[in-house]
């Protein structure tokens, strides 16, 4: 049992210790969750990093992908049992636990997508009294079902009820892939801006692919929004 | 000179190929007189299925479609889900709806699918001539079980109306015979009433049938209403196992 | 949504069949295609339409059937075991000429194989898959948008030829995000299913949907008119794309991801200064045979490299329609691994080596 034991409110005042990345179907979150665990490595070279993909729902697309990425940032990688294999059954290592009882570490979460992904973290909910967390939702706008502030409020209530966290804040991960210029991150914006306000849920940085990102956008958006200037690193088909 | 007698609207003037004393045919007649009865000859769609009544696409004179084996409730659901304002009625024997079609009848019974569903039982498969059906009873002897179906061997009977009538959805199930003027009229109003349940929209419904089949049981017409009696009753008990109290 | 959005490609299918006027929907889950499912349990509440999850892929065609016979525009998705379940049912609806669309998110096989994409189904696609005589059309898109474009074009194909329209697809397409741009589409609704049962409302005669000929001059005579019908399909809607074949040497024959793939290498060829062209089917059924004929005529064309993610189906089909005229090299991988593009260009050097010099 543990006995750090420490109260939810008392719990988002101090430095996290995980991060957890929930959203729709393809908004990004693993693509985010590598990058971030690489942002992570640079401000804490002396910690240990781990990355957990707990992408129950979708074996394409992952952030188990990313491996080889990982393992250069010398960034552990928790994968489901059976992640990039020909079997579907979604098995979640206890490995994934180490997070909780060791204070050395420092979690990623990539969580899969919608309620349905989100209902992992419902299935350890006791274990998060224990640890200075917070839940990001990484939102894309061009992609259906979070397309403007209502549905994305409405996504929102949804995730959060799975996983029975509350949200702390919006990642704007909007993004066409490679045909994205910086105009979606402008023209997101004013919509995550809405969302905010109906939900209370803060926006905590924006992300993108440093490729397709204005060189003089220096950590933050020309909306002064925290930047997280990202690598491709999940892809499918590395031939 | 008064008419007495005329035949139904509700059926097509194609005349029936089914055997001498086989109770397929008041069945139709009684299905197609309550359609004209109730005025929903027009707004009826009958789903043929596979067994002897294959074709009685011909017969029925509302639209009708064809299903493959087993698969009529299935069939049905698509249909009453594009029209849900129209009736939708399944015709199937025991082999295709107690066998390879059981998990479609159990299905759209458990879905509540608002169709009715008349099952024709009559412990044979009649079709393929004469086979053990799953309603076969115990100790009867047909070309697949030659010695009389032993437990031991081919297990036993299914008892469709009951096994139907504990689910939810299914709402109106009753088993009725024609082996005599009293029961045809019991079975006609059971049939009238599974409509009116669809046509509120209460859920699904079933009336089974306890019929005959004198070719492949080896017995005259009037040998075969007795063994209805004698021998199905026992195993098949005529009467309403669900929705007895339902007004509708 | 009219500007792009970031779509993944079953997504994009159920999008499209929604804006195609498709309002009924029945399937069984089975990865990979099971967001398709997911899209069409939300979506089809919001434009008031109809979703079931069936109790298995048996049911799922079946209520397809019954839906189609009713006049409606109704689409059921699968992958490959689920449609081995589907042939009976896709018999049946070719038997009654009834409109209908069935997705094939393809993965490895066979029996239960493994999740990861593969083509391993093109033969069941295009050779019947069911039992009797019959053809489906069958669309094998190679990119998001096209996706998009083709689910339209099968309902309005279905409709006009009283056929069901397979889109086959694998796990990588179904999978993967592109933007997609939602053109405008006017569904072919002036398609007036007089021949649906809808109830007979005071009709003369009722209707019948059925494929049961008991007389076997009357089956032959249908026999007859589907194959008549099945000849202006192939005249009228064969569907191919061709590329960079201007004094090509080699040319590639592939469908839908291994065509990505090879698309990249003829870059990486011409690089290297050799020609290399593509001719990847659209439809696979009705297949392309005349325009591959013509390509093995041209002089310059000295050899075709098919690639497939399988033990070589396609292949067969390009053979026929190449008849000895130039020799046909087939490479594939199984088992869920894609070719790399390495694999390929290797393949296609060792020809350019024996053959072209």
């Amino acid at each position: 049992m543990y006995t750090n034991h420490i109260e939810p409110d008392d719990a988002k005042k101090l430095q996290p210790r995980l991060y957890i990345f929930i959203g729709a179907y393809g908004s990004g979150k693993s693509e985010v969750s590598v990058n971030f665990a690489g942002k992570l490595r640079k401000e804490n070279p002396q910690r240990r990093i781990l990355l957990a993909d707990l992408d129950i729902v979708n074996p394409f697309y992952r952030s188990a992908d990313a491996k080889s990425v990982l393992e250069e940032d010398n960034i552990r990688l928790i994968t489901p049992n059976f992640a990039n294999t020909n079997v579907d059954v979604p098995s979640v290592p206890g490995e994934i636990f180490s997070v909780f009882d060791d204070k050395e570490v420092i979690g990623v979460f990539d969580i899969g997508g919608e309620d349905l992904g989100a209902r992992i973290l419902s299935s350890m909910h006791s274990r998060f009294s224990g640890i200075a967390y917070r839940v990001y939702m990484v939102v894309n706008t061009l992609r259906p079902f979070t397309a403007d502030a209502e549905n994305i409020a409405k996504m929102a209530v949804e995730l959060a009820q799975a996983a029975r966290l509350s949200i702390d804040g919006f990642v704007d991960n909007t993004n066409l892939l490679s045909n994205t210029s910086k105009d979606e991150l402008e023209q997101s914006y004013p919509i995550l801006s809405r969302a905010s306000a109906i939900t209370g849920i803060p926006l905590v940085f924006a992300s993108g692919l440093d490729e397709n990102l204005p060189a003089d956008w220096d950590g933050y958006t020309n909306q002064n929004v925290p930047l997280l200037r990202m690598k491709r690193t999940v892809l499918y088909n590395k031939g | 000179m008064a008419i007495v007698f005329e035949k139904t609207k509700g059926l097509t003037d194609k005349p029936f190929h089914f055997c001498p004393g086989c109770t397929h045919g008041i069945i139709h007649r009684i299905i197609a007189e309550v359609m004209c009865e109730m005025g929903i000859l027009e707004d009826t769609i009958g789903v043929s299925s596979v067994g002897c009544t294959y074709n009685n696409y011909e017969y029925f004179a509302c639209d009708m479609v064809q299903a493959a084996h087993g698969r009529a409730p299935a069939v049905a659901t698509g249909i009453k889900r594009v029209h849900p304002e129209n009736m939708v009625f399944t015709y199937q024997g025991d082999g295709d709806l107690a066998s390879i079609g059981a998990a479609e009848i159990l299905h759209a019974a458990a879905r509540g699918e608002k169709i009715s569903v008349f099952f024709v039982n009559n412990a044979v498969y009649g079709m393929t001539s004469g086979q053990m059906a799953p309603t076969t009873l115990l100790g009867q002897v047909t070309t697949t079980s030659p010695f009389g179906r032993d437990s031991a061997v081919q297990g036993f009977p299914i008892n469709v109306s009951e096994l139907l009538s504990v689910l939810p959805g299914a709402v109106y199930i009753e088993r009725v015979s024609l082996n005599n003027y009293k029961n045809i009229q019991a079975a006609k109003r059971a049939i009238a009433k599974s409509f009116r349940v669809q046509q509120q929209g209460l859920g699904f419904s079933m009336v089974e049938f306890l019929s005959t089949c004198p070719t492949n049981w080896g017995k005259e017409p009037v040998e075969s209403l007795r063994w209805v009696e004698s021998d199905m009753m026992p195993q098949y008990p005529l009467g309403v196992y669900k929705g007895k109290d339902l007004k509708v | 949504m009219t500007n792009r959005v970031l779509m993944k490609g079953n997504e994009v299918i159920a999008e499209a069949a929604i804006r195609a006027g498709c309002r009924y929907y029945f399937g069984y889950p089975i990865t990979p295609q099971t967001e398709i499912m997911h899209y069409m349990a939300k979506r089809m509440v919001e434009v008031g339409g109809c979703f079931v999850q069936a109790e298995s892929e048996v049911a799922a065609i079946n209520m397809v059937y019954g839906a189609a016979a009713a006049g409606a525009r109704v689409l059921t998705s699968s992958s490959s075991p689920g449609i081995s379940l589907k042939q009976e049912g896709m018999s049946y609806i070719a038997g009654a000429e009834l409109p209908a669309v069935v997705v094939n998110i393809v993965r490895a096989g066979p029996g239960l194989g493994g999740i990861l994409p593969a083509q391993g189904d093109y033969f069941q696609a295009t050779k019947g898959g069911g039992h009797g005589d019959y053809r489906n059309i069958v669309i094998a898109p190679a990119s998001i948008q096209e996706l998009y474009e083709m689910t339209v074009a099968a309902f309005n194909l279905a409709d006009q030829y009283r056929m069901l329209v397979m889109i086959l697809g694998d796990g990588a397409l179904g999978q993967m995000m592109e933007p997609v741009l939602f053109r405008d589409v006017e569904p072919n609704v002036s398609t007036e299913k007089l021949w649906a049962t809808r109830g007979r409302k005071g009709k003369p005669e009722h209707n019948i949907v059925t494929s049961i000929y008991i007389d076997p001059d009357m089956l032959e005579m249908k026999n007859r008119e589907l194959v008549a019908k099945y000849a202006v399909v192939q005249k009228e809607e064969t569907r191919f794309e061709t590329l960079n074949l201007d004094g090509a040497e080699i040319v590639f024959t592939a469908f839908g991801t291994a065509s990505r793939i090879c698309r990249n290498v003829i870059r990486q060829a011409a690089e290297m200064g050799i020609k290399v062209g593509m001719i990847r089917p659209i439809t696979l059924w009705p297949f392309p045979s005349e325009e591959i004929s013509r390509i093995a005529d041209l002089s310059h064309v000295k050899a075709f490299l098919d690639i497939e993610l399988n033990a070589g189906q396609m292949v067969e089909d390009v053979r026929l329609a190449v008849n000895g005229k130039k020799p046909v090299h087939f490479y594939g991988r199984m088992g869920g691994n894609l070719p790399t593009q390495k694999e390929i260009l290797d393949q296609l050097l060792a020809i350019h080596e024996g053959e072209v010099r």
